[in-house]
């Protein structure tokens, strides 16, 4: 995200047939990375069946390509299923990455800066891949707490990918209204942001996999919070002419919205009287997993929209003026 | 940068380093606490009360002496306990968790103190020793991981605290069946003593392997006859060709383990032996059985011969 944001025109550009292929790639991956990978990553988390197979690459001797579903649930439980699914969204994560990085490095005229997020794309997937066998191998809690950073920061690098391949980004850039040192703020702001979100997700991590206490992620959450409406505040307020950024407030306010629904839930449902609510142990422990998944979920997406909107205040918002 | 960007800056350091602080200071790594059992009457609570007494309360692992562990680790046991084994195993070892229902074979209730995989004959409880190895080892072919990467005073200390949960589970089970008809001083005594004894004695009940004869035709097919034959009746769960698909697993919805739950048998072409593929690991399991199902000892049914000839056969399926 670094660069200040400097215009340039349609007619420049990379090969337009090339761009749009590396841009679907690119959302491609971010969707797969996004609801399968970190989506049944965090449903492995939630319902603990991290160790249904503590082998890698195959599982309990059988192959990676296995599909047969029932006959796994069979032998090894249905936590087993869950695991397996994780590991082949991993797989196809990582071939959609690698069609990316090869689409970014081989077609004619592509930027160097498109290559470097690809590639950069392409080794935090194989990362996560040999984190996530370390994690399993070595019965690691660290591992899956950096199994879980290491997520998220595909995520981060692919949504800029997605961003800086997307044809807007090729259309020179409208003026703000708002004078340089407003601009500088939401820039930096939006920097903070992210690294906070990295920290909360490290208290995150640390509590599911039981590693950390509440009172850790509650001071983070909350600060995180804090830095957020701060700068959904700056995005509508400050650059109420700026469609794209007003957009990119309007996404992150309902998003930071529904995600302090979804933690105040899962404070609810895991910590307090409320998880007795539930009649049984079985209905307890889908709500409880659910809703806990959803805050992950809830999280990554909060994350990728503040990637969005600091990408679009570096590269896409000029000062009045130019 | 404004004045108040850089006092939003430092409150937001100020406010993260608060936070990672506390995330690693206000955990012990223990949340939780081993369940206490359902005491229906008050003879039930003195007896609880007992068994709190020589092994301790939630928190606090003891054993009583005479046992074959000492208590030396059991604080570094319960310790690593919680995150390696807890959330399979649960606190008290009954294996009573999420994560145990998702998994099959469901991970051991060690409060039965019935390990399958074991070095010890039939009807004896398994050795420190086995303890650690599964510890340390695993279990092939389930969510039973093994933990060579921990130190070893590590893998020691876990290997203390099964044992102590066992001892615990087996001395409770053991008094709360005696209790009808008795005082639970009297009961728990007489429990406490017989697992005292039995458990001890175990590692002098250690199996011995004879000498494996060299495999040939001639003891694969002697193997092969007495895997289909009336004798060993191996075929009537595994099937003629070792698949796992004899007439015993059609019967009555098929095979249960002790704790009644579905057994599928092993496949014997597929390379998945969980307790091990050597053939004194093989020798050890057709000669003791496998304890917790319906897998028989063949010894004093077969002799040594015979039994390495029914390993012969079987390593010969292994496609």
């Amino acid at each position: 995200m670094g660069g200040d944001a400097t215009p340039s025109g349609p007619a420049t550009g990379p090969d337009e047939r090339g761009r749009r292929w590396l841009h679907r790639l690119a959302v491609a991956s971010t969707m797969v990375t996004v609801a399968l990978t970190c989506g049944l990553g965090g449903t492995i988390t939630s319902t603990e069946v991290g160790m249904a197979y503590p082998t890698w690459p195959d599982i309990n001797g059988s192959s990676l390509f296995n599909l047969f579903y029932f006959r796994l649930a069979e032998a090894f439980g249905w936590g087993s299923v869950v695991e397996h699914t994780h590991r082949q969204a991993g797989m196809l994560t990582g071939v959609l990455v690698m069609a990316t990085a090869a689409c970014a490095l081989f077609l004619p005229g592509m930027p160097r800066r498109w290559k470097r997020l690809s590639v950069a794309a392409l080794l935090l997937v194989i990362a996560q891949g040999l984190i996530g066998a370390n994690r399993v191998l070595a019965n690691s809690y660290p591992g899956a707490i950096a199994h879980a950073l290491g997520a998220q920061a595909v995520v981060v690098v692919l949504v800029i990918l997605v961003k800086t391949t997307g044809r807007a980004a090729l259309v020179r850039p409208e003026p703000a209204s708002a004078p340089r040192h407003r601009v500088d703020r939401l820039r930096l702001w939006s920097t903070v942001a992210l690294a906070l979100m990295f920290v909360n997700l490290f208290s995150a991590a640390s509590l599911r996999h039981k590693q950390g206490a509440f009172a850790g992620h509650l001071l983070l959450a909350v600060t995180t919070t804090a830095v957020l409406l701060f700068l959904v505040q700056q995005a509508m307020t400050k650059f109420r002419d700026h469609a794209a950024m007003r957009r990119h407030g309007r996404q992150l306010a309902l998003l930071l919205g529904a995600q302090l629904g979804l933690g105040v839930a899962a404070w609810a449902f895991l910590f307090t009287r409320m998880q007795w609510v539930f009649a049984t142990d079985a209905s307890r422990f889908l709500a409880q997993s659910t809703i806990a998944t959803a805050h992950l979920l809830g999280g990554v997406l909060v994350m990728a929209a503040v990637a969005a909107l600091g990408w679009e205040a570096r590269h896409r918002l000029l000062p009045a003026g130019g | 940068m404004t004045r108040g960007d850089a006092w939003g800056l430092a409150a937001v350091a100020a406010a993260s380093v608060a936070g990672v602080i506390l995330v690693f200071a206000g955990c012990d790594g223990s949340p939780q606490a081993a369940p206490r059992p359902d005491l229906a009457t008050p003879q039930e609570r003195e007896l609880y009360a007992l068994l709190e007494e020589a092994f301790g309360g939630a928190g606090e692992p003891r054993v009583p002496g005479g046992m074959p562990v000492s208590g030396e680790l059991l604080d570094l046991g319960r310790a690593s306990w919680t995150p390696q084994c807890a959330h399979c195993h649960g606190m008290d070892g009954s294996a009573d968790t999420f994560t145990a229902r998702a998994l099959q074979p469901r991970p051991r209730d060690l409060r039965s103190g019935v390990l399958k995989y074991k070095s010890t004959e039939r009807g004896w409880p398994p050795t420190r020793a086995d303890v650690l190895d599964a510890i340390t080892d695993g279990v092939p072919f389930t969510g039973m991981s093994g933990f060579a990467n921990l130190p070893r005073k590590a893998r020691e200390s876990l290997a203390d605290y099964t044992m102590y949960l066992m001892l615990r589970g087996r001395t409770w089970e053991r008094a709360r069946a005696a209790l009808p008809g008795k005082e639970p001083a009297a009961a728990f005594e007489e429990a406490l003593s017989a697992v005292r004894e039995r458990w001890s004695a175990a590692a002098g009940h250690v199996v011995e392997v004879p000498p494996a004869p060299p495999a040939t035709e001639e003891s694969v097919a002697r193997g092969a006859r007495l895997f289909r034959g009336e004798r060993a009746a191996c075929a009537d769960c595994h099937g003629t060709d070792g698949a796992g698909d004899g007439p015993r697993t059609r019967e009555d919805g098929g095979l249960v383990d002790d704790w009644g739950r579905p057994l599928p048998v092993r496949d014997l072409r597929e390379e998945r032996w969980r307790g091990g593929r050597d053939p004194a690991d093989l020798y050890r399991r057709v000669s003791q059985g496998i304890p917790g199902t319906p897998m028989p000892p063949m010894d004093g049914v077969l002799a040594d011969e015979e039994i390495w000839a029914l390993v012969h056969f079987v390593q010969s399926l292994e496609e």
